[in-house]
């Protein structure tokens, strides 16, 4: 290939690349606030880079809630849309989508997967007076920033060190080794369990890091079995949980292990094999063991060709809850939405919805699942 | 000589240099009259890059050396100034000289050491410096462990407290107007001709008697405390920073933009930074593309360096020895 065949061939990737890019800023341009017969709701989600399953997955159930409002008559009469943003689950993307959405003259505005990118965005939804309601993002940073307009619907995580906590009397378990990935939210709930359950009367036996993706967990086999625990809880994410598990196991490891609600999805369960067998999760509200879910998963499955995931139902739970505070008051006021949404008491598919004053739940929605032939089990005390 | 080449010159001509500076001046600041905020997000992104580009270019391009961890330096900058504002609730402004030190103490402490060997060590060492950074931010309570530094408080200028990104948009611009003032009277002075020299041929600088040592490591220092002061900066703009933030991706892609740009090359460098931070940007919503963007991003830049292996904007020097090769 000679120089000027790639120099043609570079200005012609660029020149048409550039007026694609044109037509498209062309088309999603406009829009927003102006036009009374819809409420516009931003979406900040990932939907590119490591967590797009997740962000996507959120997008679907924030659709199918809005499809089947509007299919109802809508609210007050408009009809609700949607406008996603691409926070790439990176802090510095996330400014620029949060500004995307501030800048398209949006409503409201729900989502919020990755805390470390969430946090960034939230102080420009504060300064811009949109109520924002943040459906998984659970870092008890979020509640410290005292944003008052901002509401986390997923249960943070000195929720899950509770029900780890009652999972750890139902057991008679003494002893506890924590392993966490270094990361804002596998390290938060490591140190919440850290100061939770020796206030319980439980001892930390030792606190491991493995960083990601590493494939050689030996180190922290051995000194969790030289550390006399009983129990092993791991923070982090599934898709290294499941080698975690395998290599506890071949290392001769017998005690009970369970695993965060990073960890729970099914993946774990395919990853992780016959070794898997018993362990435990801290899972948020898996539809499968809520009522109602029957038809969530059906309408679900019915439009996106595929069943849904982790945070489906409380995205879901999230617009219901949007929708009511807004019918109740009567209008899209701020002050007044915040107010309905500070009172609101909601019973989703993820449980009650019902705010403290820090605007964080008040019940815990978190359930324990054990894995049992291949499949979640759910598991009442 | 292409049509791209003829513009350059022409942009180069002494004459017309001021006129055409200040013409790009006036326009971009007029730029938050009539542009939304995500606009300003984008070209405020641009600028963050561009500053970082021009704060390693002294390294980089001016000096010849290798850093893979440039990410480390404004990592410094921008957590003394978090810990000095969250922990002991200090005035922005005056966190700024604290940041400076630090940035000099570190460069010293990394730089003087491996300066006196060839620089590919260096890339080594602020390779492995850099992950050292980072984990250790992971790791102590102060640096708020894996979350961070939340919440940082937003500064005050001339008592109108800085939250609206078109206030930003111009604290960043005048840092840029500073920072190339800087640049461009470096790169003319005595010093910036030592450091074109020990780029160019160390060993004929030194038996020439520049003290390359030397000059190596108050180019190494100028760059980290121009990376420190754009650090301060973006904590505060951001209000958040995590270590997350300060990765080798990070650092490797203000590397690129510097060398895309065109090394050394003062506008050459802005341009590299604001290609890197814009081009992404512009394919996020188009259908179908949208989601390989980062693909396009990926073909175009192994082009590039095909095409201008000098870089989009080269120094003219080095444009002139691309054109006529060596002897040997």
């Amino acid at each position: 290939m000679s120089i000027k065949f790639l120099k043609a061939l570079s200005m012609l990737i660029t020149v048409s690349l550039l007026m694609v890019a044109s037509a498209g800023c062309g088309g999603s341009g406009g829009g927003g606030s102006g036009n009374s017969d819809e409420i516009v709701i931003g979406v900040l989600v990932p939907t590119s880079g490591s967590e797009a399953y997740y962000g996507t997955d959120m997008l679907q159930s924030y659709q199918l809630a809005v499809d089947e409002i509007n299919e109802a008559g809508g609210v007050l009469g408009r009809t609700l849309t949607l406008y996603q943003a691409d926070d790439g689950c990176n802090a510095n993307m996330a400014t620029q989508a949060a500004s995307k959405i501030v800048s398209h003259g949006v409503d409201f505005v729900v989502g919020g997967y990755c805390s470390g990118a969430t946090i960034p965005a939230l102080q420009q939804f504060y300064d811009a007076n949109l109520v924002t309601l943040v459906s998984a993002a659970n870092s008890t940073e979020i509640t410290k920033l005292g944003l008052n307009q901002t509401f986390m619907f997923n249960s943070p995580g000195n929720h899950a060190a509770d029900t780890l906590v009652d999972l750890l009397r139902f057991l008679g378990s003494q002893s506890v080794a924590l392993i966490h990935q270094g990361d804002a939210y596998t390290k938060d709930l490591s140190d919440i369990c850290e100061s939770v359950l020796p206030q319980n009367g439980i001892d930390i036996a030792t606190v491991q890091v493995m960083e990601k993706g590493s494939a050689d967990v030996s180190a922290i086999v051995t000194a969790i079995r030289n550390s006399g625990a009983d129990f092993v809880y791991w923070c982090g994410y599934h898709a290294d949980g499941s080698n975690v598990i395998k290599q506890l196991r071949q290392g001769g490891y017998e005690g009970d292990i369970a695993v965060g609600d990073g960890s729970a999805s099914v993946e774990l369960i395919t990853a992780s094999g016959p070794a898997g067998e018993g362990v435990y999760v801290t899972s948020p509200p898996f539809v499968e063991f809520a009522s109602g879910g029957d038809t969530f998963v059906a309408d679900y499955t019915a439009k996106f060709g595929a069943g849904p995931g982790t945070y489906a139902t409380l995205c879901y739970d999230t617009m219901y809850v949007l929708k009511e505070a807004i019918e109740k008051v009567g209008s899209t006021d701020f002050e007044q939405v915040r107010d309905a949404v500070q009172n609101a008491d909601y019973k989703g598919l993820s449980g009650r919805i019902k705010f403290t004053s820090d605007r964080e739940l008040e019940v815990s929605n978190f359930i324990i699942l054990q894995i049992k032939d291949g499949s979640f089990a759910l598991v009442t005390i | 000589m292409g049509i791209i080449t003829r513009a350059y010159a022409l942009m180069d001509n002494k004459k017309y240099r001021c006129l055409t500076l200040a013409v790009l001046f006036v326009i971009f600041a007029s730029f938050p009259l009539f542009m939304d905020n995500y606009t300003l997000n984008v070209l405020w992104n641009a600028m963050f890059y561009a500053l970082l580009a021009l704060g390693l270019n002294v390294i980089v391009g001016y000096c010849g050396l290798c850093d893979l961890g440039y990410a480390a330096k404004f990592a410094i900058g921008a957590y003394t100034t978090g810990i000095l504002i969250k922990s002991f609730h200090w005035n922005f402004w005056l966190t700024l000289p604290v940041s400076v030190i630090v940035s000099v103490v570190t460069a010293v402490i990394i730089g003087a050491p491996t300066l006196k060997l060839r620089s590919d060590y260096l890339a080594i060492v602020t390779l492995g410096f850099a992950e050292i950074v980072r984990i250790t931010a992971r790791n102590l309570s102060i640096t708020g462990s894996a979350s961070g530094l939340n919440a940082i408080d937003r500064p005050s200028l001339f008592g109108m407290r800085l939250t609206q990104i078109s206030q930003w948009y111009y604290v960043f611009l005048v840092l840029i107007v500073l920072y190339v003032v800087i640049s461009n009277r470096i790169r003319h002075s005595r010093f910036g001709r030592a450091l074109a020299y020990i780029r160019e041929d160390e060993d004929a600088a030194q038996a020439m008697g520049v003290n390359t040592t030397l000059y190596k490591l108050y180019a190494y220092i100028l760059g980290a405390v121009m990376g420190g002061i754009t650090g301060s900066f973006f904590a505060v703009k951001m209000t958040s920073i995590s270590p997350s933030s300060f990765d080798f991706t990070q650092s490797a892609n203000i590397l690129l933009a510097v060398i895309l740009g065109g090394m050394g090359k003062i506008p050459g460098v802005i341009a590299g930074a604001a290609f890197f931070a814009i081009f992404p940007e512009l394919f996020r919503d188009v259908p179908v593309i949208g989601d390989m963007r980062m693909l396009f991003f990926g073909l175009l830049l192994i082009i590039v360096m095909i095409t201008r292996p000098q870089g989009l904007w080269p120094e003219r020097r080095r444009l002139e020895d691309a054109r006529t090769p060596r002897a040997s």
